[in-house]
């Protein structure tokens, strides 16, 4: 589950189901968190069996919406020769088969565990607790089960190729610029959350009703 | 190993070796546990469509026909598969919890030491694989959630398989991944118990014999000294009762197995300290199941039973949660009627509670009824005051258990003296002539003997033990005559709760409190 403390809530009032680590149609993706403003405090009253209270914000939404040819980020956490099994940002899991793995990286078993190995580059290892770049194929929305692939060159143990990869192309770079289609990556510190790749959307106006979220919310 | 196109016959072959379980030898094993080894490996080649038959053999596979190599080697396939694709995930949990329970055949087996070293091998990895999964997984808890629940044997399963399913469930309440499913499966739980203790009809529970009255049998229980009694079986020690047996009635045996189940899970909780955040989970169910229910049977008894194990926070607690309860005006008039006629029995049975903790609650009800009175300067209306009816019986029923024990302590003493009974039970709305008149004549004269409180009026009831009034405030649900923790009648939780009282008197003593 991702870390709470992660999330800058303002506004306790809202809906914690928007929240849960589910895939969010409406939104595209998973909320991981927002940042709420209420312009103002006039409520419409909306028809219907119920009564209804609308109330219009503004919702700065960080999502979770990885899309088939995005890199994205997580943490090894098994290992084997057919495949290799990663969890991004503590919610969402990720399997890479043998065929996805390309054939620089070796299987070795060194030290009683299985690690991959780069042929060409010897410091290049992926093992359990790795933190490695990989690129997404297909996302299953229900479970949020990425199937991903080693296969681009510019894939593999992060801490790594940001070391070595200085003339990397853009789309593996971090850069803090904010591009157009709201793009960005975050280094987080903290521990227990993982990178991954995030889309910001500003301009989403959201008409809710308090009542519906109070109800929902118990 | 694994072909995708062509050869079927090796594929048949396959399927052929999954499903051989009966007595198989030793080179029939290693072969078993090779195949699952080689799918564990080829995971990624297993289609969906192609391989329909394949998987069903693998999903329907049952641990308890195998030894542990073999159930190794499965659980392994089954984990790879979870972990593979969003496709399998629910199958594979779907298949572990289906092994929660021994196929039919197993159950006599389940008796003998051999059957109860495989359940052993068995559970232990079910469990440490759904863990598995969850750490390659992490949504998988909530999906494990609505299988575990839509796999509840229904009430009228065989009572060993209840069993074995409901004991997984606690061990899922008490596991690795509790964080992320324990809640649910109490809740579920206590739904069941439910289910069960709606199922047994109340004409089994109450007693034919209404001349008897409702404290005959107490003052004989009152009077005997705490340490004499010997607990030397359910029903002895509760003097001669014309109290009716649920001997033979399954589900009563169900339910009573079930609750004692439940019983040594909330001590295995109050032994790791987790006791209070359990208790919040079933106050939340309390709530929301039995006290919407109005009248449980034997359910409530859980709660009894954690209260007893740590009467300070949970037992506190439980008594403030009904309280709230009845005062609060948005609820529903008969759950709060409900929610008294618990707090009053659970007042007066549950001995841990302290008397000056129970003369602060009645405190409460006895404030509130003031108010009450207050508002209202009617006549005597059964229906329309029967909120107001139900709490000063409440009041009535706690003094006459704890009246004597209170006037014994001063300051107790003097707390009930300040309390403004006469104002209350001598206002028009009348209560001494709606409450129940066995309750009323009791406390009238208990309350006459601790020079507590004195009528003019003689009352004469005849030794009635219901009125036409309090029928009318009782209503059809008969909330006049609940009294939820009447000893138990369910053989085994009795003897649990009757322990739990003696043992906490026993402790109290030896510390001299």
């Amino acid at each position: 589950m991702p870390n709470k403390e992660n999330r800058k809530c303002h506004n306790p009032l809202l809906i914690q189901s928007i929240t849960t680590d589910k895939f969010n149609e409406i939104f595209d993706g998973v909320v991981l968190a927002y940042d709420v403003d209420i312009p103002s405090k006039d409520a419409k009253i909306l028809p219907g069996i119920h009564p209804y209270f609308g109330v219009r914000l503004k919702a700065k939404l960080l999502l979770f919406s990885p899309k088939p040819n995005m890199l994205i980020e997580g943490k090894v956490v098994k290992l084997a020769q057919e495949s290799i099994h990663i969890v991004v940002l503590g919610f969402s899991s990720a399997i890479i088969t043998d065929e996805e793995i390309r054939g620089e990286f070796k299987y070795k078993i060194k030290h009683g565990e299985g690690v991959f190995v780069s042929r060409s580059h010897k410091r290049h290892v992926i093992k359990v607790g790795t933190m490695i770049r990989f690129l997404v194929k297909s996302l299953d929305e229900e479970i949020l089960h990425i199937s991903g692939s080693l296969n681009p060159p510019h894939t593999g143990n992060i801490l790594w190729l940001d070391k070595n990869l200085e003339d990397a192309s853009p789309s593996s770079r971090s850069t803090k610029k904010r591009r157009e289609n709201g793009e960005s990556r975050e280094m987080q510190e903290h521990d227990t959350v993982d990178g991954g790749v995030f889309s910001l959307d500003n301009s989403h106006q959201i008409k809710k009703s308090k009542k519906r979220k109070i109800s929902e919310e118990s | 190993m694994l072909l995708v196109q062509g050869d079927s016959d090796s594929y048949d072959q396959l399927i052929g070796v999954l499903h051989h379980k009966e007595r198989l030898a030793p080179d029939e094993v290693a072969l078993l546990v090779t195949s699952l080894k080689a799918l564990s490996g080829a995971v990624s080649c297993i289609d969906m469509v192609h391989h329909k038959s394949l998987l069903s053999s693998i999903f329907g596979m049952s641990l308890w026909n195998y030894g542990p190599d073999v159930m190794d080697a499965l659980l392994e396939l089954i984990l790879s598969l979870a972990a593979s694709s969003g496709n399998y995930l629910d199958c594979s949990l779907d298949m572990l919890v289906s092994n929660f329970m021994p196929p039919y055949s197993f159950l006599d087996l389940l008796k003998q030491p051999r059957g109860l070293t495989r359940k052993d091998q068995v559970l232990s990895r079910v469990h440490s694989t759904l863990k598995d999964i969850a750490d390659l997984v992490p949504l998988a808890p909530s999906r494990l959630v609505p299988i575990v629940i839509q796999r509840m044997p229904n009430v009228f399963t065989k009572e060993p398989l209840i069993m074995i399913y409901v004991e997984n469930m606690l061990r899922l309440e008490g596991g690795a991944i509790r964080e992320l499913v324990g809640n649910m499966m109490l809740v579920a739980l206590m739904d069941r118990l439910v289910d069960l203790d709606v199922e047994i009809a109340w004409e089994e529970v109450l007693q034919d014999d209404c001349s008897k009255g409702i404290f005959e049998m107490e003052l004989e229980d009152m009077e005997e000294p705490a340490d004499d009694v010997e607990n030397d079986g359910g029903e002895l020690h509760r003097g001669s009762l014309s109290r009716k047996s649920l001997g033979g009635n399954l589900i009563a045996e169900k339910l009573d197995s079930l609750m004692v189940l439940t019983f040594e899970h909330l001590e295995s909780c109050e032994a790791g300290g987790r006791l209070i955040e359990v208790f919040e989970t079933l106050v939340l169910s309390f709530q929301t199941t039995v006290l919407n229910a109005f009248k449980s049977k034997f359910a409530q008894f859980v709660m009894f039973y954690a209260c007893a194990l740590d009467p300070e926070n949970c037992g506190v607690r439980f008594a403030r949660m009904l309280a709230d309860f009845f005062v609060c005006s948005t609820f529903p008039p008969l759950n709060r009627m409900s929610a008294v006629a618990y707090l009053a029995s659970y007042l007066s049975r549950g001995k841990f509670l302290t008397a000056s903790f129970v003369a602060n609650i009645l405190e409460r009800l006895v404030v509130w009824c003031l108010e009450y009175c207050k508002i209202h300067d009617g006549d005597i209306n059964p229906k329309a005051h029967r909120v107001f009816y139900s709490g000063c019986q409440a009041i009535m029923y706690v003094l006459c258990f704890r009246m004597r024990s209170m006037m014994n302590v001063p300051h107790l003493r003097s707390q009930l003296l300040l309390l403004p009974l006469e104002t209350i039970l001598k206002h028009p709305l009348s209560p001494l002539k709606v409450c129940l008149p066995s309750i009323v004549e009791e406390f009238l004269r208990q309350a006459k003997a601790a020079r507590l409180f004195t009528v003019s009026e003689t009352f004469i009831f005849s030794d009635l033990l219901e009125s036409e009034l309090s029928r009318a405030f009782g209503g059809i649900e008969r909330l006049d005559m609940f009294f939820p923790f009447d000893p138990c009648l369910l053989k085994k939780c009795d003897r649990f709760t009757f322990l739990a009282f003696r043992l906490h008197n026993f402790f109290r003593n030896a510390n001299l409190l």
